[in-house]
């Protein structure tokens, strides 16, 4: 008669003694990060070297892989089919960074020779907000904005540019290690989604190959959704900060495409951002609300066309998931970490969704 | 030769048999060398124990299974058979080249019966997902394959149809006696 065959059971309680153990080893892990020893640094270069070029690796294989498959039904072999779209891109870049980067390089040079009269206004106007503020309330106790203010900028006044110049040569560091990392991707990861596989007991195997499927799919459609609508809404905001004679158009305009990526608060943070220069760059409020408005613009498209398009709504998250996300995106790898957390927590979510749906099918619930 | 790399030449020689052993089964007919090649390249081959359950009855249908080696009982349990009661029904007994779950690859509906490991058993398996992936790179052998599979669903949906002409039959003759 049939012998049984056992396997770790995937019962509440197992879920419950899992989830234990992982606690414990977060626990563990944070309480020797809190000791000062080199766990926490090594989980942070993992973290820069491998996982962060393999995430964007794997971004880039999911907006890419399309264009692969129709090389392959149209018979151009793989291999080939993926130098040609290398060739192609890189000839592409090069191309776009020709056209762009001399204008790109003007206006980050000009934003660092600036960020000190920009500083010298703020402050000249707080000092003004400080002194109507002591005279009319009269209070015992003077208010000492300026003086805390002033202190406050003198520390951080060239962060934000040395943080700009951070992400763009992280960025590029990143292009040695990214394309290598893609190149595999495209090119074997349906052998290595087999060799998982076949690593897999047979219990959980049809479960986990339609999981895979699923996930796979839905990842695929939202990686691709994003980047589309963030492409559209960086574009728009371009042309229309150009349009409307705003100074640093190329960066705000990159700036605005890359916020849309984070829900709700990234585009307030590039109308704050937009608002910001502009008033301070020309002097005028009303100037800087006319800046914004190829932002807000953008954002009715987005609304209106783009997102009921292109994004699937199981893959949105919630705002304050998004902020705790960016912070330990933060934490864990900088700038860029602060850039894919919110796709990680996205593509996570949709995972465990996926997974979720497949064990009440299976088990019949719901 | 050391185990590496006698393990991946034996992967090579594996691949080639299965490619063999597929050209035989009928779902896989009228396939060229090449196709049966990129075919073989989207199958699992998947090892059970004696006695190891392969699928179980309204399990969500991922696929078809063909045995390479061993053999697969199909098994449906008693009506109102309590889960550790009474000895299932067998259905069938499938052996090298025989396959069972194709029912499952248009619609991926729940499983019919459960499927067990009669012996220590090689399956190769074929499952919707990759079929269907299949088709959209390979649409040509996709629709090969997807006929295949018509032709033998239709002739198991007439085999079923005339069973159940003749137990109709059988049971109006009995009625009028």
């Amino acid at each position: 008669m049939s012998q049984p065959v056992t396997y770790f059971e995937l019962t509440p309680k197992n879920i419950f003694r899992l989830t234990f153990a992982l606690i414990v080893a977060i626990s563990l892990s944070l309480f020797i990060h809190q000791s000062g020893t080199v766990l926490f640094t090594f989980l942070k270069l993992s973290i820069n070297l491998v996982v962060l070029p393999f995430l964007l690796s794997l971004v880039l294989t999911y907006i890419l892989a399309p264009v692969i498959s129709w090389a392959e039904v149209m018979g151009i072999e793989k291999t080939r089919s993926i130098l040609i779209l290398f060739l192609v891109l890189l000839c592409g870049v090069v191309g776009v960074s020709a056209l762009i980067s001399p204008f790109a390089i003007d206006q980050i040079t000009s934003l660092r020779a600036e960020v000190p009269r920009y500083v010298k206004i703020l402050i000249e106007q707080v000092v003004l907000v400080e002194n109507y503020l002591n005279s009319e309330l009269g209070l015992a106790k003077k208010i000492k904005i300026t003086t805390t203010l002033t202190h406050w900028v003198e520390q951080h006044q060239g962060d934000v540019v040395e943080w700009v110049f951070r992400f763009i040569r992280t960025t590029f560091s990143l292009f040695l290690l990214v394309p290598l990392f893609t190149f595999f991707l495209l090119h074997d990861g349906s052998a290595m989604k087999r060799g998982i596989l076949s690593l897999t007991p047979n219990r959980y195997f049809e479960s986990l190959l339609i999981i895979l499927h699923h996930v796979n799919r839905s990842l695929g459609r939202f990686i691709r959704g994003q980047f589309v609508e963030a492409s559209i809404i960086g574009l728009i905001a371009t042309i229309g900060l150009k349009l409307v004679g705003v100074k640093y158009f190329w960066l705000l305009g990159f700036l605005a495409g890359v916020c849309n990526l984070f829900p709700i608060f990234g585009p307030l943070i590039s109308m704050i951002l937009t608002f910001g220069f502009s008033l301070l760059d020309s002097g005028s409020l009303f100037f800087g609300f006319i800046a914004i408005t190829p932002l807000l613009f953008g954002q009715v498209v987005d609304h209106v066309v783009l997102m009921p398009l292109l994004i699937t709504k199981t893959a949105s998250i919630h705002f304050m998931t998004g902020i705790m996300a960016i912070l330990v995106g933060g934490v864990m790898a900088g700038a860029l970490g602060m850039v894919v957390a919110v796709p990680t927590v996205s593509i996570l979510k949709l995972s465990f969704r996926e997974i979720l749906r497949h064990w009440k099918t299976r088990n019949h619930v719901g | 030769m050391d185990s590496v790399w006698g393990n991946i030449f034996r992967f090579e020689r594996d691949r080639v048999d299965n490619t063999k052993f597929l050209e035989k089964i009928p779902i896989f007919a009228g396939l060229r060398k090449g196709e049966l090649r990129a075919l073989e390249r989207i199958t699992h081959l998947r090892k059970f124990q004696r006695g190891e359950i392969i699928f179980h009855k309204n399990d969500p249908g991922v696929g078809l299974y063909v045995v390479r080696s061993g053999s697969v009982r199909i098994v449906i349990d008693q009506p109102g058979a309590s889960p550790s009661g009474e000895e299932p029904i067998l259905l069938a007994n499938l052996l090298v080249g025989d396959f069972f779950g194709e029912a499952s690859l248009p619609d991926g509906s729940p499983r019919s019966a459960t499927a067990i490991a009669e012996e220590e058993s090689e399956l190769i398996g074929l499952f919707r997902p990759d079929l269907l992936d299949f088709c959209s790179r390979d649409a040509k052998t996709g629709n090969k394959i997807l006929w295949n599979v018509c032709e033998v669903l239709a002739k198991r949906l007439r085999h079923v149809n005339d069973a159940l002409s003749s137990r109709k039959v059988a049971l109006q003759k009995e009625q009028s006696k």
